[in-house]
C-alpha cells in the first residue's frame, strides 16, 4: 500500500509527486497515457528541413484525427505524439456551442507543451467573488498562498521583473528576458499616453539562468530556440519531464504507473475516507485497484471533474463529494484569441534582435484596477510582442525569382501585437455531464461539455478590442488586423472551476486545504480546484495550491 | 562562385531527362548523376513542377528551388501530406500551366528556356494571385492562420510548397535569411549592417 496516490501527472501532478515524495511519503502517480523520456522522446534537436513534410501533419490525418487539438497554435508534426487524438477521445457539446478541449495524454501531460507564462493572482483576484458575489467566496487569501508561490517560483525558475504592481504581485524572479527595441519604444509611448498602465516583459518558467539547484536536476539556462512546446532537451523550461519528477525520483519514494486510465475512487461509507482508485489498463483494458491513505486528484479541471462524476455509489448516486451539485459545473476558461495587431511605422529601421525569446511582452490588468470599466465586472491582461517583419516571403504576394528573394532579404516594419485574456466568470450553467449511454472505449461514460461565455465576457471582449486598439495606435501604430469575436472556450487551455474550493460544503467541493469536504483524505489540486479564473495563467497557482496542500496532507497522515 | 549555382540548368535537364527518356537531351544533361526514385507525379506533371520551381525561385546570386530539392520534396508532399482535394487542386494548375505554355508558346513549358518561362510566369503569377472571394463555408483567417483566397487556389498551393521547402530547407535559410538552431543568448538589440538578414522564424512566435 502507498501513502499517496496522486493522479495525473501532468504540472500540478508531477509538484504533487515532488512534495509528498520529499516530505518522506511512498508515492504512485498514476498517469493515462504512455511514458515518454525526457529528452530522447522530443523533436527539438531536428532543423527545420529535417521535419516531415515541412513539419505539417498530413491534412487527412488532422481532420481525421485532430480536428479539435488542430486548432491549438502549437499543435504541428515535430509535437503531433503531445496531443490526444479526437478521435479516440471523443466528447459532446451542444449545437452552436463548440468547447475546444485540448489535450495531451502522456507522461507529463501538458506541462511538457504549455505556454511558461506564470503570473500571480492577487489579493483583489482572491476577494472577487465576495465582492461582486459571482460564484462562492475562495476559502483562502492571497497572503495563504504567497509563501507557496516563493516556494514553486524558486524551484521551477521563473524570470521576471519586479514591478510593485498591487494586481500582479512580484515573486522571486530570475533575471528576466530583455525586450528587444520595438518593444522598449512600445511601452514607453504606452505608459506614457497611458499613466495607469503598465508593459512589462513576460513572466515566464524557463531558466534566463540556471541556478544550482536548477542545475542539480540536469537543467540548463534557456537558449533562445522558442520551439518549447517540442519539449525542451536542456530542460530549460519547468516540465513534469524535466523538473518535478526527477525531483520526486531522487527521493526514493517514486513509483509512476502509465497507461493506467483511473476509472473512479472508493469511498468508505462509514468513515467517508478513499480507499482505492479503480483503474483500467489502456492497453489490455483490464481493472485493477490500488490504495492508498491519501489521495491528490491532478488529472486537470474537466477529467478530476470526471472522476469524481463517475465515482458515483448507492451512497452517492450524484456522484463522489457532490452533496453541493458543483461537480463539473462553474468551468471557466480565459477569453482568447481577442488580438490586434498593427504596423509601426516609426520604429527604428535599423535595429534587430538575435534568437528567438521564448516570452513576449504583458500588460497587466487595469480594468477594474487603475481605471474603471463601462458595464463588466474583473478584467483583462494582454500577452504580445513587437518584432521585425521579414524573413520568407508570402505567396499571396505576385512576383517570381529575384524578385522573391529581394523581398525575402528586406526587414519590413517592426508589427506590434497584443492579446487579450479576459477572466470568465463562474457560471453553474457552464459545465461538464456525463453521459447517459454513451462510453469511450474503457467503458468511461463520455463527457457533455455545455459552456458558453456570457453577458459579462461579451462586454469585457468588446473594451478589450477597443483598448487594443487604442494602445497599438498610442505606440505609433496603423492597425492591421484585429479579432473580432473571442476564439470557443476552451481554447485559452486555462480550463478550471470544475470542483472548487470553498467555505461552505454546500455550495463547493473542497475546502480552504484543497481537502474534500465530504472526503478526508481527498484532495485537488489541479484547475478543478479554482474558485474564480483571475485573468492571470494558472499554472502557477495550481502549482502553489499544490504545494501547500501536500503539506497539509502530510502533516494529516502524520497526525493519523 | 557557390557550388550550388553553376549546375542548376543543369540539374533540371538531367531531371527531366530521366523523366522523359535522355534520347532528347544533349548529353551534358546526363552528366549529373540523380537517383531514381518513385515520384507520385506522373512524368509529364514532374516536369512541369521541376520548371515551375525552377521558374519561381531559379538560382542566381543564390542557390534556387532545385538545389534545395524543392521539386522531390513537393512530391514527397503530395503522396504524404496532401489530401485529395489538395492533389487535385495541385495537379490541376499544374495543368493550366502546360495549356498556357502551349498557347502562347506552342510548348511544353518544361521544355521552354529559362528567359521564356520567366516571361510567360511573370504575368502568369500575377493574375492567377489576384484575390477573389472566399468560396461559401470556407474558413475564416485569423491571426495563427492565413486563409488566402486567390483566383487560382491551385497555383497558389504550389507556389506556397515552392517558398515553404525552399525557405525552411538548408540552402535556403542558410542563403537567403539567417538560421541558428541553439542561439544560446537572447540579444535584444542589434545594428543592422547591409549584409544582415532576417533570421527564420521556427516556432509559432
Amino acid at each position: 500500500m502507498f501513502d499517496a496516490i496522486v493522479i495525473g501527472s501532468g504540472m500540478s501532478g508531477g509538484i504533487a509527486a515532488k512534495e509528498l515524495c520529499e516530505r518522506g511519503l511512498k508515492v504512485l502517480v498514476l498517469e493515462r497515457g504512455r511514458k515518454i523520456e525526457h529528452g530522447t522522446d522530443y523533436n527539438d534537436h531536428q532543423m527545420p528541413w529535417e521535419l516531415p513534410n515541412n513539419n505539417k501533419i498530413p491534412e487527412d490525418e488532422l481532420k481525421r484525427d485532430y480536428a479539435i487539438q488542430s486548432q491549438c497554435y502549437a499543435v504541428n508534426e515535430a509535437t503531433k505524439q503531445f496531443w490526444v487524438k479526437d478521435s479516440e477521445h471523443p466528447y459532446t457539446t451542444p449545437e452552436g456551442k463548440p468547447f475546444a478541449w485540448i489535450r495531451g495524454y502522456h507522461l507529463g501531460g501538458r506541462s511538457i507543451m504549455w505556454g511558461r507564462q506564470s503570473y500571480r493572482l492577487s489579493p483583489q483576484d482572491f476577494e472577487a467573488n465576495a465582492k461582486d458575489g459571482h460564484g462562492c467566496d475562495w476559502p483562502i487569501r492571497y497572503e495563504d498562498l504567497a509563501p507557496w508561490y516563493d516556494h514553486i517560483e524558486t524551484f521551477i525558475g521563473v524570470a521576471g521583473s519586479k514591478e510593485g504592481l498591487p494586481q500582479l504581485p512580484d515573486g522571486q524572479f530570475l533575471p528576466a528576458f530583455e525586450m528587444n527595441d520595438g518593444e522598449k519604444l512600445f511601452k514607453a509611448s504606452v505608459e506614457s499616453k497611458f499613466p495607469t498602465r503598465k508593459v512589462i516583459i513576460g513572466r515566464n518558467a524557463n531558466l534566463s539562468v540556471a541556478q544550482p539547484h536548477h542545475e542539480a536536476l540536469g537543467r540548463t539556462s534557456c537558449q533562445n530556440r522558442s520551439i518549447c512546446e517540442r519539449g525542451c532537451s536542456f530542460g530549460a523550461n519547468h516540465t513534469s519531464l524535466s523538473s518535478s519528477l526527477p525531483a520526486a525520483e531522487r527521493t526514493g519514494n517514486l513509483t509512476i504507473i502509465t497507461d493506467a486510465i483511473v476509472h473512479s475512487l472508493i469511498q468508505d461509507p462509514k468513515t467517508g475516507k478513499i480507499t482505492g482508485v479503480r483503474v483500467i489498463d489502456a492497453h489490455t483494458k483490464l481493472g485493477k485497484t490500488y490504495e492508498a491513505k491519501i489521495f491528490f486528484l491532478n488529472a486537470s479541471a474537466i477529467a478530476s471533474a470526471q472522476i469524481l462524476l463517475n465515482s458515483k455509489s448507492e451512497a452517492n448516486p450524484n456522484g463522489l463529494c457532490n452533496k453541493s451539485d458543483q461537480v463539473g459545473r462553474n468551468l471557466m476558461d480565459h477569453m482568447y484569441a481577442l488580438t490586434t495587431a498593427g504596423f509601426m511605422p516609426n520604429y527604428p529601421k535599423d535595429s534587430y534582435y538575435h534568437g528567438r525569446r521564448p516570452t513576449g511582452i504583458y500588460i497587466p490588468r487595469f480594468r477594474n484596477v487603475t481605471e474603471e470599466a463601462d458595464g463588466f465586472v474583473r478584467g483583462y491582461g494582454y500577452q504580445g510582442g513587437v518584432m521585425r517583419v521579414g524573413g520568407k516571403p508570402s505567396a499571396a504576394t505576385a512576383g517570381i525569382g529575384q524578385q522573391i528573394k529581394d523581398s525575402g532579404r528586406k526587414f519590413g516594419p517592426w508589427m506590434a501585437f497584443i492579446s487579450g485574456f479576459g477572466e470568465m466568470l463562474p457560471n453553474p450553467d457552464n459545465r461538464v455531464t456525463m453521459s447517459a449511454s454513451n462510453k469511450d472505449k474503457w467503458g468511461i461514460p463520455i463527457l457533455h461539455i455545455d459552456c458558453a461565455q456570457g453577458p459579462n465576457e461579451a462586454k469585457m471582449a468588446k473594451q478589450i478590442l477597443a483598448d487594443g486598439k487604442a494602445m497599438v495606435q498610442a505606440a505609433g501604430g496603423v492597425v492591421m488586423a484585429q479579432a473580432d469575436v473571442a476564439g470557443p472556450p476552451g481554447l485559452g487551455i486555462h480550463e478550471m472551476g470544475t470542483a472548487r474550493m470553498g467555505r461552505d460544503p454546500m455550495t463547493s467541493v473542497f475546502n480552504g486545504h484543497n481537502q474534500a469536504h465530504e472526503a478526508p483524505n481527498l484532495f485537488c489540486t489541479d484547475g478543478a480546484a479554482m474558485a474564480s479564473s483571475g485573468c492571470q495563467n494558472p499554472s502557477l497557482t495550481y502549482m502553489a495550491l499544490t504545494a501547500r496542500a501536500s503539506k497539509f496532507a502530510a502533516e494529516m497522515l502524520k497526525l493519523g | 562562385m557557390h557550388p550550388f549555382l553553376a549546375p542548376t540548368r543543369r540539374t533540371l535537364l538531367a531531371e527531366i531527362g530521366l523523366l522523359i527518356g535522355a534520347s532528347a537531351l544533349p548529353a551534358l544533361a546526363l552528366a549529373v548523376p540523380k537517383k531514381t526514385a518513385k515520384r507520385f507525379l506522373a512524368a509529364p506533371q514532374y516536369a512541369t513542377l521541376l520548371a515551375l520551381a525552377d521558374t519561381i525561385l531559379p538560382a542566381t546570386d543564390t542557390p534556387g528551388a532545385l538545389a534545395a530539392q524543392v521539386p522531390a520534396r513537393i512530391d514527397a508532399m503530395l503522396a504524404k501530406w496532401a489530401s485529395a482535394a489538395t492533389r487535385s487542386n495541385v495537379l490541376g494548375a499544374l495543368d493550366r500551366v502546360e495549356t498556357a505554355a502551349k498557347a502562347q508558346k506552342g510548348k511544353n513549358f518544361s521544355a521552354l528556356n529559362a528567359a521564356e518561362r520567366a516571361e510567360l510566369l511573370k504575368p502568369y503569377d500575377a493574375a492567377a494571385l489576384k484575390s477573389a472571394p472566399p468560396p461559401v463555408g470556407a474558413a475564416k483567417a485569423n491571426l495563427f492562420s492565413a486563409a488566402t483566397y486567390v483566383t487560382d487556389q491551385g497555383y497558389f498551393q504550389i507556389k506556397s510548397l515552392v517558398l515553404d521547402l525552399y525557405y525552411f530547407s538548408e540552402v535556403g535559410s542558410a542563403n537567403e535569411l539567417a538560421y541558428v538552431h541553439v542561439p544560446g543568448k537572447f540579444q535584444p538589440s542589434i545594428k543592422l549592417t547591409p549584409q544582415s538578414r532576417p533570421e527564420l522564424g521556427t516556432g509559432p512566435f
